[in-house]
């Protein structure tokens, strides 16, 4: 059997294909292309899109050739022309050779004058033939009256009172192949000529607009009918050229109403909006209105794509593909990755994700400890998990305490550790498999959906390759209950490169292709890294105001090519300037084993980018190895105590600290002394928090809860206030004064009480258990010395 | 049936000491970094000698030829529309070459970029030329194997090689016909250029200039797969050696003569030269010899390149055989 989805250009179909192969995601009669084409509708339009995004298929479908093709039944073509109130003159710009108006030989202004003449006759040659062929096909008369082309139109020697449409079409192409031929000699060896033309239009640039006029005019039956000139692969005319269409867009000499143009290209296809007119533009919007294909396919591409594949398989096995749920066969096959994980886990035994953890801790009696802590039921995902949250805690004095915590959160599922493990399950995963040699699955009709991204050609190529590789491994596609995932895989990778290599062909500087590419290793390397901060990375932001020009237009040529995708603004949180949001295309995923959802994104400075856009090689591997410390976890040491004591920081999976590491903006940080478990609105708490907006209800009765067991002392707190007004605290020691004093139980009334020396030594070892003071440290001496100790009293 | 192209002998030497045996009035190579281009430009017996520097090379050993008598054109724009013509025309114009069409003239065609030796030989076959020889000097392997690439950089644009810059209306069966080489990139550019010409066919070196080159050229040419629409179910290629461009020449007029015969509407075939040299002058050969055949049929002949930034100067990697080809016309 074929494979069905081996076309993947519409350039390759014929014209009764065109409409064999057309899918409406619509179930109206009238196409949702047409709400794109709008093809009796007079203002210009164009219609952009990236490679593949299904351009060619719908210029044609509204093509001559095309609505022949749909003529019903005992109608004729003028019927069928009249009914859709246009004639579709379909034009591709290579088949002009448009680069042949170019050249040493002749002046630019010369090769101008021959490029508009050649393009009017182009036009008035290709609208006759149009017009004898409806005329024909109907029986109407082919011979007019035409005597009206005199007057300041044509210089000829037609019998214009007699004028045969056939007759009008030669003549317009006799004409156009006589340029053809001087301009095909220009190049000859040995046959430099000038060129001798004496043009029939006394409006060379201009001059079909009235000819087609009157003809459409003369002409009864298609009185109420537009011409609709469809050009194609718009990019192709050089910068002069496409000035001239503009100019021709801009000011319509005469009949707007019977004259339409759609110009199509690829995202960049717009060379200028410059025109002939004195520094005048064409106004985008008010002169001509811009369609992005996939901007307006995204609506409706999982209905179309269904649609598309349905199509296919209609063509190959018939009326009854009806009966296939081709859904199905995907669907079951999204559990790729759980399946890899068990099977994981029941091939190996040895745990190999555990080995950077050992190295990282670099203490085996502690590795022993937390590795017991993480072992959830010998499931390898969440082990990784939780080491992966541990990299989190990293600077945390207590790393099994640590362990506990997260050991505690994922048993009792909290809702912190289930956000956590949706943010990073994509990073756990792609470590996990690569630990023990495996892969990530793209795999799932949903995952092919999203990977196309609104791209008919990159959807119908991941199914021919699937087709392909389920005739490699024998199965029948189209009978098949489960698709292996394996089968998927190695189709959506082929495709993957096959992205690569055709999208990125014609982008005419390499600089784009290596920028992209380190962007995609970067991310690559983050996936790898030991601590990544946002999830599922393929999203990055920058200030585009602060770009050279040159960066910009190379950004834009990458985008145009659709390896990047724009997203739009976002307002930087903290200095609310406009950042422009751009992700990595979809299908550049599977070949660097990035996620194909986007989720946080990644900022780049302003020298980030232009290292990376202007290929500063050496810059941008300073510029890399920087960014990647940021997620790098670092070989443990033992910590010296006071080193330990700046260390100290809340848990993650402390509740009452979680808050902490929401990474937010400091506004202020302050010291207060207030007495344990008797926090209270009056001053000086009230006030001190009042002022700087925190909730002090909030505050009071966290703090009593956390110093219910301390009462009695005054009790050192450091309170941090956000500038969201939000707060977290520090409760320190209580001041080793306070206890001694406690502790010699004073008289009321005296200054003298007694401690016990053994009552001291405990104080004094709780302490620097506590790690409030070191053995040897000056402000614990000071102490005892002001306090005047001796064995007995204080 | 014995065809003309069967008549063309070429002459093939393992070294430089058989080739030295050889007079020539005219020498012209094309400058580039290869050694084997050097070592036969040094030894060959010729009046007069002449280094073609071409614009497309970024060359690293150009110190090296300001002993010997150069051609250069230092203003010309590498994106030109007509860069081979001008280039080529003034080339012939300084040295006059029209003196040289009753004397014994050579061109190694081992270092040129192919559209400028398509149109050095078209011209010097306007101008009158009977006789020309080509000297062709096949290496060992290419310098990164299988990811040998030949055309550096971008492509710049495709478009028809000067001489071939005539508009056809499309014909519904219009054929394009590509040799093609390890350039896959070069391959879906020529493929894609015109999006009416639906027939694509596909000429093969084979045997290949080394046995190894045939696994390579197909490793590379799998990845234009797409853009050539093939179906490996029905992926049937024609082939012909590598390093025989009568040969090329025979297959295609072949194969053109009985698609023109299984097919109507047809108004041009597009020939794009992508492979090794010979097969490029395979191409022009038969355009050459056929070209005023098929235009009574009303069909053109049109050579379509696609043009990049620059070329690998020094690919080729050591001398496995140097060829030597005669043109007659």
């Amino acid at each position: 059997m074929k494979n069905p989805f081996h076309n993947t250009k519409a350039s390759y179909y014929n014209d009764p294909e065109i409409l064999e192969f057309w899918v409406n995601p619509d179930l109206t009669e009238k196409s949702f292309f047409h709400t794109i084409m709008e093809p009796t509708e007079s203002m210009p339009i164009m219609i952009l899109g990236g490679k593949g995004s299904g351009k060619t298929h719908i210029l044609r479908f509204f093509s001559f050739r095309s609505q022949i093709l749909r003529v019903k039944e005992n109608k004729t073509i003028l019927d069928q022309i009249v009914d859709d109130g246009y004639i579709g003159i379909y034009i591709v710009s290579n088949g002009l050779q448009a680069s042949r108006f170019s050249g040493s030989m002749l002046s630019q202004d010369e090769w101008n004058t021959l490029f508009f003449y050649y393009i009017n006759l182009e036009f008035l040659e290709r609208t006759c033939k149009k017009i004898f062929t409806i005329l024909n096909d109907s029986g109407q008369k082919t011979i007019f009256d035409m005597s009206i082309l005199n007057d300041n139109m044509l210089n000829h020697n037609l019998e214009l009172t007699k004028l045969n449409i056939e007759d009008l079409y030669k003549f317009f192409k006799e004409k156009r192949k006589e340029i053809d031929f001087q301009l095909a000699s220009l190049r000859l060896p040995g046959k430099k000529t000038k060129l001798e033309i004496n043009p029939i239009l006394y409006k060379i640039d201009s001059g079909f607009y009235e000819i087609i006029d009157a003809l459409l005019t003369i002409i009864k039956p298609l009185k109420d009918v537009k011409v609709l000139f469809i050009l194609d692969e718009y990019e192709n005319f050089s910068e002069e050229q496409q000035k001239y269409f503009n100019t021709l867009l801009r000011q319509p000499s005469i009949a707007p109403k019977k004259i339409g143009f759609r110009i199509s290209g690829r995202l960049w296809a717009a060379k200028t909006w410059n025109t002939y007119d004195d520094q005048e533009i064409l106004q985008v919007d008010s002169e001509i209105k811009i369609v992005y294909l996939e901007n307006i396919v995204k609506q409706k591409f999982k209905i179309f794509a269904d649609k598309l594949y349905k199509k296919r398989l209609e063509h190959i096995l018939g009326k009854d593909s009806s009966y296939i749920n081709f859904n199905k066969s995907f669907e079951v096959s999204t559990n790729c990755n759980e399946n890899v994980l068990q099977d994981i886990q029941k091939k190996h035994k040895e745990k190999k994700h555990f080995k950077k953890l050992k190295k990282l801790l670099n203490d085996d009696h502690l590795f022993a400890d937390i590795i017991e802590k993480f072992n959830c039921n010998n499931n390898y995902f969440l082990e990784k998990m939780n080491t992966l949250l541990l990299y989190k805690q990293w600077n945390q004095n207590y790393l099994s305490k640590e362990a506990l915590l997260i050991q505690n959160a994922c048993l009792k599922s909290q809702k912190r550790y289930i956000s956590q493990l949706d943010k990073y399950k994509t990073y756990v995963l792609y470590q996990l498999f690569k630990d023990y040699g495996r892969s990530i699955s793209y795999s799932g009709y949903k995952n092919i959906i999203d990977l196309s991204a609104n791209n008919p050609r990159i959807f119908l190529t991941i199914l021919s390759n699937i087709y392909k590789e389920c005739i490699y491994q024998n199965i029948d596609l189209f009978s098949q209950d489960i698709l292996p995932c394996k089968i998927q895989d190695k189709a959506i990778l082929e495709a993957s490169k096959w992205f690569w290599n055709n999208f990125t062909e014609d982008i005419k500087d390499e600089r784009v292709e290596w920028a992209v590419i380190k962007i995609c290793e970067l991310f690559r390397a983050i996936y790898r890294s030991d601590n990544p901060t946002e999830k599922d990375l393929v999203i990055f932001t920058f200030d585009e105001s602060e770009l050279s020009k040159n960066v910009k237009d190379l950004i834009r040529r990458a985008i145009d090519h659709s390896l990047l995708i724009d997203l739009g603004f976002r307002k930087d949180r903290n200095s609310h300037k406009k950042l422009t949001m751009l992700r990595l295309h979809p299908m550049l995923s599977p070949r660097w084993d990035l996620s194909v959802s986007g989720g946080g994104t990644i900022s780049f400075k302003k020298n980030d980018m232009e290292s990376l856009f202007l290929k500063n090689e050496k810059e941008w591997e300073g510029i890399e190895k920087s960014i990647l410390e940021r997620y790098m976890i670092k070989k443990r040491n033992i910590i010296s105590p006071k080193r330990k004591r700046k260390l100290v920081s809340g848990s993650l999976f402390d509740n009452m600290d979680s808050k902490k590491y929401t990474q937010k903006k400091i506004s202020e940080k302050f010291k207060m002394m207030i007495p344990a478990g008797q926090a209270n609105p009056s001053p000086p708490v009230g006030p001190a928090l009042g002022e700087r907006g925190v909730n002090i209800m909030k505050f009071c009765k966290a703090f009593n809860e956390k110093t219910k067991d301390k009462m009695g002392f005054k009790i050192p707190v450091i309170i941090t206030v956000y500038t969201d007004r939000s707060f977290t605290f520090e409760i320190k020691q209580t001041p080793v004064n306070d206890i001694i004093l406690k502790a010699a139980e004073r008289n009321k009334g005296t200054k003298v009480g007694s401690i016990t020396k053994a009552k001291f030594s405990e104080i004094s070892e709780e302490k620097i258990k506590d790690n409030e003071y070191d053995m040897n440290s000056t402000s614990f001496i000071g102490d005892k010395k002001a306090m005047d100790t001796n064995d007995k009293q204080v | 049936m014995i065809s003309k192209y069967d008549t063309f002998f070429i002459d093939s030497s393992k070294n430089l000491t058989e080739l030295s045996k050889k007079k020539y009035d005219l020498f012209i190579s094309s400058f580039n970094d290869e050694a084997m281009v050097h070592d036969l430009f040094n030894s060959i017996s010729s009046v007069k000698k002449i280094w073609c520097v071409l614009p497309d090379y970024t060359l690293k050993s150009k110190a090296e030829i300001k002993d010997s008598e150069y051609f250069e054109l230092s203003d010309i724009d590498i994106s030109s529309d007509s860069l081979e013509s001008e280039y080529i025309n003034e080339f012939i114009e300084k040295y006059r070459l029209i003196d040289y069409i009753s004397q014994v003239i050579c061109i190694d065609i081992t270092g040129f970029v192919k559209p400028y030796i398509i149109y050095l030989v078209y011209a010097l076959k306007e101008y009158g030329f009977k006789k020309i020889d080509i000297i062709y000097s096949e290496p060992k392997y290419w310098e990164k194997l299988d990811e040998t690439i030949f055309s550096k950089e971008v492509i710049i644009k495709t478009r028809p090689i000067n001489g071939f810059d005539i508009r056809v209306e499309n014909g519904n069966n219009d054929l394009q016909i590509i040799a093609a080489g390890y350039d896959y990139k070069l391959i879906r550019a020529a493929a894609s250029y015109n999006k009416l010409v639906k027939q694509k066919q596909v000429l093969i070196g084979f045997p290949s200039l080394q046995p190894s080159m045939y696994q390579e050229n197909i490793l590379n040419f799998q990845k234009s797969a797409d853009e050539l629409a093939i179906d490996y179910d029905n992926f049937n290629p024609i082939y012909a050696p590598a390093n025989d461009p009568f040969e090329a020449a025979k297959v295609l007029k072949e194969f053109v003569d009985l698609y023109i015969e299984q097919h109507d509407d047809i108004n041009a075939i597009y020939l794009s030269p992508l492979s090794t040299k010979p097969h490029a002058l395979g191409m022009l050969l038969f355009f050459l010899y056929e070209g005023d055949f098929y235009k009574q049929k009303n069909i053109e002949i049109i050579m379509l390149y696609p043009f990049t930034k620059s070329y690998s100067s020094s690919a080729g990697k050591q001398l496995a055989k140097i060829n030597l080809y005669t043109l007659e016309f």
